[in-house]
């Protein structure tokens, strides 16, 4: 049988969104955010938005990991929690 | 009961990432941790609107390549998926893009000021 | 008026009140590269603009009915259409009007506060002026949430360059407004999954059937707790004391009066544009749960401003509990009240608008806003002074300003009602504020001998007069004129205008 892949990438989903906030470390969060934005991105490919994926895909998963890492960069690494 | 949870898993989803989100601006003390919070919540909303858009059973996306060949013909509404919500989380993405970018830009002029990003000490050196 | 002439501007009155502030707010980094002085005359004559046209449409309104104007002329529900109606375009006007008196006035306070950023400042001022527009003008859902995103994220801007903690008070405000502008959103994706349309008239005519089905009401509880966070309603205001107070002075008399205010119209608009009031009256029991919210956030509004030192903070608890009257004015439910709550909002705007003036004015003269720095006020700055005691005298409701009348309807509505404790919270209220002003009254005229610092003035008999600048001044005095204006003229502008605007229940 064919596997459901939105199933799938929503198990993916919800794990990247829980190891994003739960990570000590700030980029590492950034990063794994970026990783949950393309899964988001390739969901929406899935469900047919197709626009919508390459938004997400340029706006969110793209400038918004610049502007993580930047503001990560310009302040600190390291979070209490 | 079940089948309730399986036809419609995107929303339990969607509503699993909204909380996730949730809990983390409310509970985290750290400031990034709140903004990344903001960003799941935020994406959960377009996963429902997306998700309200989609229909099942071999829908395709609405591009018509014979209506100029043929003029006025009528569009079988079952075969395509509604492009409506798609062009408002258009707009919802880019909004949260913007909020992303003015909050960071706020969190990098806290940092200046305090030294931390943690909200408690924050708090306590502002006392 | 002279725009008569050319029917055209006439027609594409709603268009160009949004157009107009947007463009010229785009194009003001580029006049400030050129000539920095410029960027002042520009805004200015943005606003002017905008007073026009929201003028010009609020008159056509009232000779001809409502407007409806189609963008693209696309009917709705495939376009987005902009409906003028009498709540509307007095929301317009007074928006307009408010956002030209506090540019004139912010020009001295922000080149003190802000040295270096005035043109950014005044290009983030007209998107935020764009913003309110657009939220009272627009007869779309979807597009009211965009419009609100941009007035929110201006103002997010806009606060954080203010005083010492200013970003970390921002910041709170952008997690809470994100959180209330996203229950916002989900209500809109609940109701189009129901009925298709996104066009404001069109889900009124669409959802009475569907009342009793559980999406319906979802979608009016996320409305309901997203607006109520936009509007500061108890016990969602903790962003507001914080925001308000450490803001830029220009910054809190621009956003104070209206940010809440349009929320309000927001709310009234939803009641009673989208959901039939009936649905809030016996479907869900709205009403008694608003008019409850009211009547708490009255009391904590005027109790926690008993405890403030610092003048701008007690400003937030007042505004705290006149966001509670006009709640509970709507939640009362009879058409007294209703127009008690309307009317209550223009004057809420203009007396919020004059009193963050004189605090701004105080702070420009001082560095500082607290209570004690109002020592020999009223001999250094006796117009200041009596402009403030106007205000003052407007918001205990001291007839004929205009905060007695609409406190008068208010009352005459919760009487109709049978509403006691609301009854009681307004007298309460009142007696409150007049503690209040009474206080910053006995500091100004010098009868404490030992409090607070005399920065500037002799320690003699004489004190030299050292008024506020004009352009700061004239604003203020404006403010206190329209109020008592507004008392004078309560019955023309209910019979004319707000009688209109508010469904007769």
């Amino acid at each position: 049988m064919t596997v459901p892949i939105d199933l799938v990438l929503q198990i993916f989903i919800i794990v990247c969104a829980v190891a994003s906030i739960v990570v000590k470390d700030l980029l590492s969060a950034a990063m794994i955010l970026g990783a949950y934005s393309f899964f988001m991105c390739i969901m929406w490919a899935q469900m047919g938005a197709v626009d919508v994926a390459f938004t997400e895909a340029s706006v969110s998963a793209g400038i918004g990991t610049i502007l993580f890492v930047a503001a990560v960069m310009k302040t600190t690494r390291r979070s209490k929690d | 009961m079940i089948e309730l949870v399986i036809a419609k898993y995107n929303y339990w989803i969607y509503v699993i990432l909204m909380m996730i989100g949730f809990y983390a601006m409310i509970v985290k003390t750290n400031l990034v941790k709140k903004i990344i919070g903001m960003n799941i919540f935020q994406t959960a909303i377009i996963l429902f609107y997306i998700s309200t858009a989609y229909k099942m059973g071999g829908a395709t996306l609405p591009i018509m390549t014979d209506a100029q060949a043929h003029g006025h013909e009528a569009v079988l509404v079952d075969g395509v998926i509604n492009p409506l919500p798609h062009v408002l989380m258009l707009t919802a993405i880019v909004v949260m893009v913007a909020t992303l970018g003015v909050a960071l830009a706020i969190v990098i002029h806290i940092y200046r000021r305090y030294n931390t990003l943690n909200e408690d000490e924050i708090l306590k050196v502002m006392k | 008026m002279i725009l008569e002439q050319f029917p055209f501007l006439v027609h594409s009155a709603p268009a160009l009140i949004i157009v107009i502030p947007l463009m010229f707010a785009l194009l003001t980094p580029v006049i400030g590269l050129i000539r920095r002085e410029w960027t002042f005359p520009w805004m200015l004559l943005a606003l002017l603009l905008a007073t026009l046209f929201s003028v010009t449409a609020l008159q056509d309104v009232m000779r001809n009915g409502v407007i409806h104007y189609r963008m693209g002329n696309w009917e709705p529900p495939w376009g987005i259409e902009y409906v003028v109606d009498h709540l509307n375009g007095l929301m317009l006007v007074l928006i307009s009007a408010t956002a030209l008196l506090v540019a004139v006035y912010g020009k001295k306070s922000v080149e003190q506060e802000l040295p270096g950023k005035e043109v950014y400042f005044r290009c983030i001022f007209l998107l935020q002026v764009t913003g309110f527009l657009g939220i009272v003008i627009t007869g779309d859902a979807f597009n009211l949430y965009v419009f609100l995103e941009i007035a929110s994220l201006a103002g997010y801007a806009l606060i954080a360059i203010g005083e010492d903690g200013a970003p970390f008070a921002s910041f709170r405000y952008i997690i809470m407004g994100t959180i209330g502008a996203c229950f916002y959103l989900l209500a809109i994706g609940y109701l189009y999954i129901v009925t298709g349309s996104l066009n404001m008239a069109d889900l009124a005519r669409l959802l009475p059937p569907l009342y009793g089905s559980k999406v319906v009401l979802t979608a009016f509880a996320f409305f309901m707790v997203g607006i109520a966070i936009k509007m500061a309603l108890f016990p969602l205001h903790v962003w507001l004391p914080d925001a308000y107070t450490k803001a830029p002075s220009a910054v809190s008399a621009l956003v104070a009066p209206l940010m809440t205010k349009v929320s309000v119209y927001v709310m009234i608009r939803i009641l009673f544009g989208v959901f039939a009031p009936s649905f809030s009256i016996s479907v869900v029991p709205a009403m008694k749960i608003l008019l409850v919210a009211g009547i708490v956030a009255i009391f904590t509004g005027a109790i926690l401003a008993l405890a403030q030192k610092d003048f701008k903070r007690m400003l937030c608890y007042i505004i705290v509990a006149e966001v509670g009257y006009m709640v509970g004015g709507v939640g009362l439910a009879n058409t007294t009240a209703l127009r008690g709550a309307v009317l209550h909002i223009a004057n809420d705007v203009v007396m919020t608008a004059g009193l963050f003036a004189v605090a701004g004015i105080i702070n420009y003269k001082m560095r500082e806003h607290r209570l004690d720095d109002f020592k020999d006020m009223f001999k250094r700055m006796p117009f200041t002074m009596a402009a403030f005691a106007t205000i003052a005298l407007s918001i205990i409701g001291v007839p004929p300003t205009g905060g007695f009348f609409s406190k008068w309807y208010l009352l005459q509505g919760a009487l109709q009602e049978g509403s006691w404790i609301f009854v009681a919270a307004l007298l309460f209220s009142s007696l409150v504020n007049v503690v209040l002003f009474f206080r910053i009254f006995e500091i100004g005229y010098g009868f404490h001998g030992d409090h607070g610092h005399s920065a500037g003035g002799d320690g003699g008999e004489a004190v030299a007069i050292r008024e506020a600048p004009l352009s700061m001044l004239v604003p203020l005095m404006i403010a206190a004129a329209t109020i008592v204006l507004l008392g004078f003229y309560n019955q023309a502008l209910i019979g004319k205008i707000i009688q209109y605007a508010v469904p007769v229940l």
